[in-house]
């Protein structure tokens, strides 16, 4: 019997999958979910006939269609996705308590103890696959990798893609690793693999023939024994379930505006919605925070923005846009901004303000009736007035999460 | 095989027209197209094992019998809870919405055979 029994299940082309699977005329055709078609959102997943296609999630419109000219654009929907990512954990949790979410679309379970042999728990990750298509509809698939830890396991489960079933075990894995390049490794990006190339390191036989002190040397102790040991397919993580998730440890949100700007009024209607949707999440997480960043990013990718650790924590959006606006107010643009974005960390539970004046305590108090408007009639029912002038922001395709 | 390519009139109560799409079934010319409706209907439904199964419903004065639930999904805004059904009759797409405060169905949009 293996020490642990790990699967690793990725949904194939998940968002472009959901699609196909509500509207029937898309299956069988080559879709992208992203943005408007001609505005300035990437890619953000292709179906299988678009992957055939050489089409990949990040690629600009205008490149996605020279590749292929009758490619369809489907503008995204979080809010399903979500609700679909929700159903299919609730899938998962019939067959064990430790399932870890790793993102919107995949999930390792922890399935020792639940199979007896690597044998058993491939006619479990049968069942599983039936499960899903049966829950989400016949045109989602999942793919699923099997092996004794999480690396090897997310490995396997993009080796026969789409609706694959691949196990990793003592047998062959030394065969896969022969196969494989480093970046098909979780944890191997390009940068890494661009510092490994320059030591001449450029296939996992290579990585292998390195002794663990100069990994040590030149990556630091924590990744250098990650990389010794990724060489030989070891792995000790375990399944974090998602009853013991780790609190967040800070909360963002940015936007792309329509076109790039100078405009500081357009600017700071942005980042009030920003701050009003920050400040939301974390009341609503019972959450506050002390150091706030605003930032801004211009058209040639470089950007800036105002940093401050407050002296107590705060989770009151007016009072992180008054530091974004006091920035900016000052600020002469040298370029033209395509983002604004907010992001405050330094996180405390369950605090509890007690305001010395009377000002601030008449707006501390008001703030828990204001949201319990918008809870009752959605979000914004309520608002600064400085939002009046502001339609609500089109809705991104990028950074799906799952529902709380 | 694409029909023709001339731009389409806009579809009785349609509100948006988002996009066009031209196919045609062996034998008949039709122009599909994927209209947002947001309009009020009457849909006739079965409960069936705790589960909400809408069956057909009126629209334009003709009567679409479903044949297929594709996907179910829900969403909730402010203490509004809706449910979206993206479901099949013939050849014809419909995403029906279900808002549980009033009872009310809406046909949020169609993809058929104008």
């Amino acid at each position: 019997m293996p020490a642990r029994i790990i699967f690793h299940i990725d949904m194939d082309s998940y968002f472009a999958t959901v699609e196909q699977q509500a509207r029937p005329y898309l299956r069988g055709k080559p879709i992208v979910v992203s943005g408007k078609e001609g505005s300035r959102s990437v890619i953000v997943a292709s179906s299988k006939e678009a992957k055939k296609l050489g089409v990949k999630t990040a690629m600009l419109h205008h490149e996605a269609r020279k590749l292929c000219p009758n490619l369809t654009f489907v503008e995204g929907d979080g809010v399903k996705y979500g609700y679909l990512s929700g159903q299919m954990i609730e899938v998962f949790k019939n067959y064990t308590d430790k399932v870890e979410v790793f993102s919107i679309d995949e999930a390792f379970l922890d399935m020792t103890g639940h199979c007896q042999s690597f044998k058993q728990a491939i006619d479990k990750a049968k069942q599983i696959k039936a499960h899903v298509k049966q829950k989400l509809g016949e045109w989602v698939t999942a793919s699923v990798g099997i092996a004794n830890n999480k690396l090897l396991a997310k490995l396997a489960s993009g080796l026969d893609k789409p609706d694959g079933l691949f196990l990793i075990d003592q047998n062959n894995l030394d065969q896969v690793l022969k196969k494989i390049k480093l970046t098909d490794f979780c944890g191997i990006g390009k940068r890494t693999e661009s510092n490994l190339a320059q030591l001449g390191i450029d296939s996992i036989e290579k990585l292998q023939s390195w002794k663990l002190d100069p990994l040590v040397k030149v990556f630091g102790p924590s990744y250098g024994n990650k990389l010794y040991n990724m060489a030989r397919g070891i792995c000790h993580d375990p399944v974090v379930s998602y009853l013991n998730r780790p609190e967040a440890k800070s909360v963002g949100r940015s936007y792309t505006l329509s076109k790039n700007t100078y405009d500081k009024q357009e600017i700071l209607t942005v980042l009030l919605h920003l701050c009003e949707k920050v400040g939301r999440e974390l009341r609503r997480k019972k959450l506050a925070g002390k150091t706030v960043v605003v930032y801004w990013r211009y058209e040639d990718f470089t950007h800036a923005g105002a940093r401050k650790t407050f002296l107590g924590y705060l989770n009151d959006s007016q009072a992180f846009f008054n530091l974004g606006e006091d920035r900016i107010k000052k600020y002469i643009f040298p370029k033209a901004v395509r983002l604004v974005g907010i992001h405050v960390s330094n996180l405390i539970k369950d605090y509890k303000q007690l305001p010395l004046w009377l000002g601030e305590r008449k707006q501390i108090e008001l703030l828990p009736a204001l949201d319990k408007i918008n809870d009752t009639y959605g979000e914004l029912t309520i608002k600064p007035a400085y939002l009046l002038k502001l339609k609500r922001l089109k809705k991104k395709v990028g950074g799906f999460k799952l529902p709380d | 095989m694409v029909v023709r390519k001339k731009p389409l009139k806009w579809g009785r109560n349609c509100l948006i027209r988002i996009g066009v799409e031209e196919t045609t079934k062996v034998g008949q010319k039709f122009i599909y197209m994927l209209e947002q409706i947001n309009q009020q209907i009457e849909v006739l439904v079965a409960f069936m094992k705790g589960k909400v199964l809408p069956l057909s419903f009126c629209w334009n004065d003709k009567k679409y019998s479903i044949n297929k639930v594709n996907l179910v999904h829900s969403e909730r805004i402010g203490r509004d809870k809706y449910y979206y059904f993206s479901v099949s009759a013939g050849e014809d797409y419909f995403k029906l919405q279900f808002n549980t405060e009033n009872n009310k169905w809406l046909l949020a949009e169609a993809y058929y055979a104008s």
